[in-house]
């Protein structure tokens, strides 16, 4: 019996033991963590910088081309040059807003169309503006607009009905803009490949261009021959410039940009 | 009885510093970028947008944020990748949301097939951090995310 209730009192002891120990570690466990927590926290507080740039090869520097001497175009500009200008345009015009990061208006649409540009209600607009073309233009002043349009209207089968549409658009823009410099850019070309394979067809882009340049004239605008600046010398979009033929990687954008850095109209 | 007490609050009290040791995470961000770039099948090149752009895009007060990086396509595709560190969870994502469906509003008569992509977009929230990436594999993205 003694015997019996010695062995029942170490049982006892020996499981009291086991739970304290195993307590005991969990608390450690359990205390580590929060040590943890609290240097961190200290350290966030610390750490409240501005967040790190991610390095990548797609920006580069802010290099301007010197054009050459020009009557027609004043010196570079630099990024504050845009701030009271309005870009008007489809999914390029976007990646190109989205890409270079200027700070600017735009009204831009994937899919945008110069027959759907005024009324389309592009929905949540970035840019604090009413969610039409026609509502923001006629809130807002701008100094210079620049325009991009008809890579999405190549499927169309008249011509003559794209310039018509176009020329509609200018003109209500420039009875509501009045005090602003036009710019109406070529449409960029789409590589070689998606122009043997697809409606984005290259001779179509430039059968539209040299409709959109007569227009311009007509309409006492000026035309910027963006393309230029980007296509090789077949007179084509690069293959390095795009992942799918039509839409502009981060560097092509910027060359983009520099092109209308070093295009702007000088005062008459 | 005390005995059972003592397990019970010990397990009670272990249970509840773990939870709060779960807000303590530093994720490398770029890191994870790299890792998602490399593994996923992006049919785009992605590319980093400044942080001015970045919250014309997303509505985040910026007061809010530790850190934001935004990795996005050229306008060929729907895919992107957002790391935001915000004090403000539930603020950012509402703005994932929003992003989102703009997203959708843009592609859905413009490139349908790139909708598919926006129909199960991978968010995680791990700690002060929310993560989005929209690519053709949420379910690796997902798996890649939950490591770190």
């Amino acid at each position: 019996m003694t015997n019996h209730k010695t062995i029942y009192t170490k049982k006892r002891r020996l499981k009291k033991s086991v739970i304290i120990i195993s307590g005991i570690v969990l608390l450690t466990i359990a205390t580590y963590s929060t040590i943890s927590l609290s240097s961190s926290i200290l350290a966030w507080n610390d750490k409240k910088t501005p967040p790190k740039d991610i390095p990548n090869k797609d920006i580069p520097n802010d290099v301007v081309e010197q054009p050459t001497p020009n009557d027609q175009w004043n010196d570079p500009v630099t990024d504050d040059y845009f701030k009271d200008a309005l870009f008007i345009g489809d999914s390029r015009t976007q990646g190109f807003i989205i890409y270079t990061g200027l700070e600017t208006n735009a009204y831009v649409s994937t899919g945008l169309t110069v027959d759907t540009a005024l009324t389309k209600d592009i929905g949540f607009d970035q840019y604090g503006h009413a969610t039409t073309l026609e509502e923001g233009l006629k809130q807002n002043q701008y100094q210079k607009i620049y325009i991009m349009l008809g890579i999405n209207e190549l499927g169309w089968i008249y011509p003559d009905i794209f310039i018509e549409h176009y020329q509609t658009l200018i003109e209500t823009i420039q009875s509501l803009e009045p005090q602003a410099d036009i710019y109406v850019q070529s449409i960029l070309p789409v590589t070689q490949e998606k122009s043997n394979n697809s409606i984005y067809n290259n001779d179509k882009i430039n059968t539209y261009n040299d409709l959109i340049k007569k227009m311009a004239t007509s309409l006492n605008i000026t035309y910027l021959n963006v393309r230029e600046i980007m296509e090789n010398e077949n007179h084509v979009l690069p293959e390095e410039a795009t992942s799918d033929g039509i839409h502009l990687t981060q560097s092509y954008c910027q060359k983009w940009l520099e092109y209308l850095k070093t295009h702007t109209l000088k005062e008459k | 009885m005390k005995t059972k007490l003592l397990i019970i609050t010990l397990l009670l009290l272990s249970l509840v510093l773990s939870g709060c040791s779960q807000k303590n995470v530093e994720i490398d961000t770029e890191q994870l970028l790299e890792e998602l770039q490399e593994q996923l099948p992006f049919a785009d090149q992605l590319s980093p947008i400044k942080e001015n752009m970045i919250y014309h895009l997303y509505p985040i007060d910026s007061k809010n944020v530790m850190s934001i990086t935004v990795l996005t396509s050229s306008g060929a595709t729907a895919e992107e990748i957002a790391i935001i560190q915000t004090s403000d969870v539930e603020e950012a994502k509402k703005a994932i949301d929003q992003r989102i469906e703009t997203k959708r509003n843009d592609f859905a008569n413009y490139l349908p097939k790139e909708v598919e992509k926006l129909k199960d977009p991978v968010i995680v929230t791990k700690g002060n951090y929310v993560i989005l990436c929209i690519s053709d594999d949420s379910e690796k993205a997902r798996t890649i995310i939950e490591k770190y």
